[in-house]
């Protein structure tokens, strides 16, 4: 499976937002649903809470692109009255979608318990939740022509807001985990950045420079533009003595107040950046060593000396730049790692009666 | 302050408005009877007519190699599923569009791509396009990443592309459930883009409309409006992927994006580019960012964008951006309202702007809550932004952020950001980075977020309705609602145009204004007296690139001009001011640029006339003015105008780079539709892209490029290679238009170290090549970074081409150098003055042995000069006599003074003469202290001269014929007895010699010689007391012989060898007397 399957994997486990109160208001205040629920027969349970047969047919809607594309690129089957139920090299396409609509309903199902037992949820039933659709798209419709604060879609599909739904329930889950259980310590948080550098922090190919300038003012007046002119003879001559060995900071004292000397690092990727930077144009053109001519740059004469040309890759993003990222990473990753624990924990009762028979 | 100004806020709201009303307004026009089709990708039949759900067609090659007809729907059956591309052919028309829809019961009918294409639904140069109802996808198996040239290729759900098309109208996309598309890091990939590339044809759409969407799990976009027609104001470089050359800037208009859910794509959520009076509304944002850095919602290169009631939440990526939304590169004029942003990775708002102007921003009566690392992110070159009336809650899951961060780039720092009247809280967070922003009229609770110099700042607790932390609460939004005692309620400033409602759906104000995005609406007491109200005063981001020379003359014309367009709206650097003449004017008359005592240096104008189809100038010459006349640099021409719309219509008139401090057109005609001429800009420009090729040297070029010499810039310079062989030439080909030139200047730094330092001018005059200049040379003064500028005149030729042969160059580092290389026309040359003059000789002197006629030569500078004549003088007839030529002839003794003096300018030059025919006299007073040999030889004597004095250089002694060096006393023994000579030479400066000579002896006796014995023992040459007793005893008792004995006896041993040969020498003597 490819990087990129995997991130969709996680993609769907991993995320993160504050719960809306609307929705909570709304599980907590409709008890009522509870009796006709119990009518409904799940097609499985997920230690003991229903997957209805409505939440099922959404899963399987959501794979069904999936699956199709499965069997069209691994055995070129195109759609036909039997595409569903023939066999290809042994598969059978309603078999492999109902399998996937029924992993995927029994992970969403494990979230929601975890997120009902964080207090996050009160009621995971699927059929609460297309309650709660249809008096969210009700309240959005008033809200409207109340002018009252509305934000995001005048109306949600059902697609939509199981999706907003979710990835908001997940997102408050992980912002109480991270506040209390699973807050790490700085060594924690440290080492789970080293293990995962490689494959999120790596720095972007980039040419780290180090910088003298001379600062000039705007040239509003013709003593502005003397004084630009000085500024410009100054590092004339700090070139010259550069290029005949003065370091960078020697020439920038015998500059004096005006000069500086400082590092800095210009990514290769920021296109629109650079093009309209002189100084990181320069810089991505020199080989480390290399010292470019005088460049002008808001209000600036810069002379840079190329440090080194890191390779895309190469590098990692420093701990104390990415620490933010990294705490956010390392809950998210606690997550992942935490519902596929609870997923293999799970006891998970499918009912034969309706998911045997499940046909497209 | 007036309030008519500017109303820009408003005037997007009205926009919006009349943009609603048209869509209800439109009147229901008789639709063209179109066909329905059906698709069913199970039962349908490619052979079927199509027409009915029984006769349905079954694939997407039926579909796509059908041409439709406006009015047609083609309805895929819901449930279906279809592997491939869809690209149905042909265009509806206004009023009829050709709609994609579903029919039947079930899911949307699903469009998946394949990897053989890179998109799932693609229109080209299409419109009047409805899709509606499909389930889209696109995957790839490879993975992402940051190279945009990811072989995944940019692959995206729906694809409307407008390639070279021109303005293409009405696409509508709706209700499309699109997940799943797989493609590249790059604008131009993901759920659904709408492209336009006008590289030729400037190209945008028209009514475009993306609403109800879902997308899921897209990459790199979810939506992306773009285009390649982005140049304005000197835009630079955009992204590698998007194709060149880019277009004239050409918006998109009545874009509307609304009601979409975009959750997971891979960099941005939503954005757009090149648009104007786009608006984005209600849409849903989450977990932008995914997998790369981006911001979730953003716009760039785009005016007048509304923003609003957009929930933009949980970006995933903040280690560079990551903010929940972004008013980006370029955008003039943007409100982003009623926005509830929060958990973002990046922050709530980011500006920044890396190319021209990104100004007039609006962000009023939004919340924020829990952003993350910077709330507010200013960089770059972001200008006139006002904050108010949000509402932004730093709570403990936004970690320790920034309030705000701020960033110099290339294009500029930030500035001018006033925030007024919003509620900052806080659990924890960085502070501020205040540099370009001014507060007023906060409210801050909490963290660092208090800025002391907010002059009426508020800073007890806030009563919102639900300010706790739990589970509920602070995560309601109502929760930022104010308690009927929260001191935020009247506490605030009264905003002009404020948008009449706040957050919550409240009219402004309620009495006195209240901080953040809630207006308490229960009862609150009267506001009384409030200060005024603040007016959002937007910039006026200039129309012209600041290479416009324009704008540093003074316009003029002998047009009789309208009161309502005077002539300097021409060169005010505002496209949307013109100048307009009276109606019927009289031709011909002229528009001038007139730059004073400065000459500018140009070969370019361009004149944008909005209105040009009907008031257009159409025909003029082109001329300058050289100090006395005009002269033409282009005649005959000829505009043809196309616009007649409004839009700016931009022509270019290219001519050769010439030099000059006055620019007129002689206008002849105009489009006189209107009655009347109008011209919205004059630009004049130096475009060293059109004199790239003008100017070529034979020498191997070192650094930089020749056409650096021409290009107006001394900064700028060209260096020859170090191998160097003279002559060489630098050439200037004027092309077919002669040039009259009569002054070249050299500009070079370090003009000692590397300056052109001898020359000749030559020219082409069309048939062969001709000197103007011989044997110029320039002596450079500074080895420094001063350009320094060294120019040389001859008399006027008209050149098509023009060349310097160049026969010498300091050469300190092996090349030569040039930085600009100006060639005039200066009028006033034509007579070249006299700068002064020089004689070669600043000194003359006639002796007696002199001819008594010397020339004297006077060189006059420049050595061009017109007139070159002079006359010569003597002060002193006597002394000397000058003639017409510089014949100097000596007269009498004396001094006299010979001028030359020129016709031109009366500058002078004089030599000093002297005429002296008489030699110094010599008095010798005395030879030596004694005639014997216990004397000293010291001569004694005076040398005078009257006239030009002695010259003691060449004063000599000679003894015996002899030069002596050293004239210190010599002792007269070491002279042999007898006769000896002395002789004195002397000189005076004029160079007359003398000379006097007289004769002397050297006697000895007993007595002197026994003086010598006493002597010599003295100095030790005797060095026996005993011996040079016996021989004082010999010499008193004048027994010469025995004093010979002994002296030879002792030789050698007891008398030095020296001293022995001297006294045998002298008592020889004495034997002979």
């Amino acid at each position: 499976m490819t990087k990129r399957k995997l991130s969709r994997s996680n993609a769907w486990i991993i995320a993160g937002m504050a719960v809306m109160a609307i929705m909570l208001f709304i599980f907590v205040q409709r008890p009522v649903f509870s009796k006709t629920d119990s009518a409904i027969d799940p097609i499985a349970t997920v230690n003991g809470e229903p997957v209805q047969v409505n939440e099922f047919q959404r899963a399987v809607q959501a794979n069904k692109a999936r699956v199709i594309d499965y069997f069209y690129e691994k055995y070129g089957a195109v759609q036909s009255a039997s595409f569903w139920t023939a066999s290809y090299g042994g598969e059978v396409p309603i078999e492999r979608l109902k399998k996937k609509a029924l992993e995927e309903s029994v992970n969403l199902k494990i979230q929601q318990i975890i997120a009902k037992e964080q207090g996050v949820l009160t009621d995971i039933r699927y059929s609460v939740f297309l309650q709660n659709l249809s008096d969210e798209n009700e309240r959005r419709k008033k809200a409207i022509e109340k002018k009252e604060v509305v934000f995001g879609p005048a109306q949600y599909t059902e697609d939509a807001y199981f999706e907003y739904v979710m990835t908001n329930a997940i997102l408050s889950v992980k912002k109480r985990f991270m506040e209390h259980d699973w807050k790490p310590d700085e060594h924690q948080l440290k080492q789970f950045y080293e293990t995962k550098k490689s494959e999120l922090y790596q720095a972007p190919a980039a040419v780290n420079v180090r910088l003298l300038s001379i600062s000039f003012p705007k040239a509003d007046s013709d003593e502005d533009e003397r004084l630009k002119a000085r500024a410009k003879q100054k590092i004339e001559a700090a070139s010259t003595k550069i290029s005949n060995g003065m370091t960078f900071e020697q020439a920038a004292k015998e500059i004096g107040p005006d000069g500086q000397v400082t590092e800095q690092s210009y990514p290769l990727d920021r296109f629109r950046h650079n093009a309209a930077s002189p100084v990181a144009q320069a810089a991505s053109m020199l080989q480390a060593g290399e010292i470019s001519g005088i460049i002008e740059e808001n209000g600036r004469f810069f002379l840079v000396q190329c440090l080194e040309n890191v390779k895309a890759g190469s590098r990692y993003l420093s701990f104390d730049a990415v620490k933010d990222q990294a705490l956010k990473d390392y809950i998210d990753d606690r997550y992942a790692s935490y519902v596929r624990q609870r997923v293999s924990e799970a006891k998970v009762v499918v009912n034969d009666r309706l998911y045997k028979p499940f046909q497209m | 302050m007036n309030r008519q100004r500017f109303k820009k806020t408003i005037g997007m709201i009205l926009i919006f408005t009349m943009f609603c009303s048209l869509v209800i307004a439109l009147p229901p026009e008789a639709k063209a009877a179109g066909t329905t089709y059906y698709v069913d990708s199970i039962g349908g039949n490619d052979g079927n007519s199509g027409t009915s759900e029984s006769s349905a067609w079954k694939s997407l090659d039926k579909v796509n190699a059908t041409t439709f007809a406006p009015g047609d729907k083609i309805l895929f059956k819901a449930g279906g599923s279809w592997n491939g591309r869809l690209w149905p052919k042909g265009s509806g028309e206004n009023g009829n569009p050709i709609v994609i829809d579903m029919y039947g019961s079930g899911g949307k009918p699903l469009i998946a791509g394949v990897t053989s294409e890179l998109e799932a639904v693609f229109l080209k140069n299409q419109q009047y396009w409805e899709i509606n109802n499909l389930e889209v996808t696109n995957r790839s198996p490879l993975p992402f990443d940051r190279d945009w040239q990811n072989p995944r290729g940019q692959r995206r759900g729906v694809y409307i592309l407008n390639e070279e098309a021109g303005i293409l109208n009405h696409i509508y996309i709706k209700n499309l459930n699109i997940h799943d598309v797989d493609g590249s890091y790059t604008t131009r990939s993901g759920g659904i883009i709408v492209d336009s590339v006008g590289s030729t044809t400037p190209s945008a759409f028209n009514d475009i409309l993306i609403d109800g969407n879902t997308l899921t799990d897209v990459d790199a976009y979810g939506i992306y409006v773009g285009s390649n027609c982005i140049l304005r104001y000197g835009m630079g470089d955009l992204w590698p992927w998007v194709p060149k050359p880019y277009g004239p800037w050409t918006p998109s208009t009545n874009v509307k994006i609304s009601n979409n859910t975009v959750l997971r794509a891979a960099t941005g959520g939503i954005a757009w580019n090149v648009t104007d009076g786009a608006v984005v509304e209600r849409n849903t944002v989450g977990q932008a960012t995914y997998l790369a850095t981006n911001a979730s919602i953003w716009w760039a290169y785009a005016d007048n964008n509304l923003v609003q009631f957009n929930e933009s939440f949980a970006s995933v990526n903040g280690a560079e951006d990551g903010h929940g939304f972004d008013v980006d590169a370029g955008n003039i004029g943007s409100l982003v309202q009623y926005n509830y942003s929060h958990d973002n990775a990046g922050g709530f708002m980011l500006f920044v702007n890396d190319t021209y102007y990104t100004v007039n921003t609006i962000v009023r009566y939004n919340i924020s809550q829990n952003d993350r690392k910077s709330i507010f992110r200013y960089s770059g070159s972001i200008d006139n932004v006002y904050n108010y009336n949000n509402t932004v809650y730093v709570g403990k899951a936004s970690g320790n952020p920034v309030m705000s961060d701020y960033f110099t780039k290339a294009s500029g720092t930030p500035r001018n950001i006033k925030n007024y009247n919003n509620a900052y809280y806080s659990v924890g967070d960085r502070g501020w980075d205040l540099r370009g922003q001014t507060f007023d009229y906060n409210a801050y609770y909490g963290g660092n977020t208090l800025v002391r110099t907010d002059a009426h700042k508020v800073t007890a607790e806030p009563k919102f309705v639900n300010p706790g932390s739990g589970s509920i609460g602070m995560n309601t939004v109502g929760g930022y609602k104010l308690q009927a005692d929260s001191p935020l309620i009247g506490a605030g400033i009264r905003i002009n145009d404020n948008g009449g409602r706040d957050y919550f759906g409240n009219p402004l104000y309620n009495e006195a204004p209240d901080i953040g995005a809630h207006e308490y609406e229960g009862s609150v007491p009267p506001a009384g007296q409030m200060p005024d109200p603040i007016d959002i005063v937007p910039i006026r981001p200039v129309s012209t690139p600041v290479d416009d020379l324009a704008p540093l003359a003074v316009a003029g014309t002998t047009f009789n001009t309208s009161s309502d367009g005077p002539i300097g709206n021409i060169n005010d650097k505002y496209y949307d001011t013109a100048w307009k003449t009276d109606v019927s004017p009289a031709f011909p008359n002229d528009i001038t640029l007139d730059f004073g005592k400065e000459s500018v240096s140009a070969n370019q104008l361009k004149l944008n006339t909005r209105m040009g189809k009907d008031s257009g100038i159409t025909d003029f010459d082109l001329e300058y003015y050289n100090g006395s006349s005009w002269v033409p640099i282009r005649t005959g021409v000829h505009l043809t105008w196309d616009s007649n719309s409004g839009y700016n219509e931009i022509k270019s008139v290219e001519f050769p780079l010439t030099r000059f401090s006055k620019l007129r057109l002689k206008v002849h005609d105009g489009n006189r539709k209107s009655g009347y001429l109008s011209l919205n800009e004059l630009e004049l420009y130096n475009n060293p892209d059109l004199y790239k090729d003008m100017v070529t040297t034979t020498f191997p070029t070192g650094a930089g490029e020749i056409a650096n010499i021409l290009d107006g810039n001394l900064n700028s310079a060209w260096g020859s290679a170090t191998n160097i062989k003279f002559p060489g030439y630098i050439t200037l080909d004027y092309g077919e238009q002669p040039t009259p030139v009569n002054k070249v200047t050299l500009v070079t730094f370090f003009g000692i170290g590397q300056g052109i330092t001898d020359f000749d001018v030559e020219y082409y005059d069309g048939s062969r090549w001709l000197t103007a200049l011989s044997g110029a040379s320039i002596q450079w003064k500074l080895n420094d970074s001063t350009k320094e500028h060294q120019s040389v005149a001859f008399p006027t030729v008209k050149a098509y081409k023009l060349r310097l042969k160049v026969n010498g160059g300091n050469r300190t580092w092996g090349n030569i150098a040039l930085n600009e290389l100006i060639i005039e026309h200066a009028p006033e040359l034509d007579n070249i003055p006299v700068t002064g003059i020089s004689l070669d000789r600043p000194q003359l002197v006639f002796n007696a042995s002199s001819d008594r006629q010397i020339v004297l030569n006077a060189t006059v500078m420049p050595e061009n000069a017109t007139n070159k004549k002079m006359t010569w003088s003597t002060n002193d007839a006597r002394v000397a006599t000058v003639d017409e030529h510089g014949t100097v002839t000596a007269a009498g003794e004396g001094t006299a003074v010979i001028t030359a003096k020129t016709d031109d300018g009366n500058f002078e030059a004089s030599s000093r003469i002297t005429v002296d025919w008489t030699a110094p006299e010599i008095t010798i007073h005395s030879v030596a202290t004694s005639v014997y040999n216990t004397g000293m030889f010291q001569p004694q004597f005076d040398i005078s001269d009257k006239l030009a004095g002695v010259d003691h250089e060449k004063t000599a002694v000679l003894l015996d014929g002899k030069k002596l060096e050293d004239l210190s006393g010599i002792p007269l023994y070491l002279l042999e007895p007898g006769d000896h000579a002395l002789t004195v030479q002397a000189a005076d400066l004029a160079g007359n010699g003398a000379e006097k000579s007289v004769h002397f002896q050297v006697l000895t006796n007993y007595e002197t010689l026994g003086e010598l014995i006493s002597d010599f023992a003295n100095r030790g040459w005797i060095d026996n007391h005993g011996i040079a007793n016996s021989l004082l005893k010999k010499l008193q008792n004048r027994n010469a012989n025995s004093f010979i004995q002994e002296v030879k006896a002792q030789k050698g041993k007891h008398i030095s060898a020296e001293a022995a040969e001297i006294l045998l020498r002298d008592a020889g003597t004495l034997l002979n007397q």
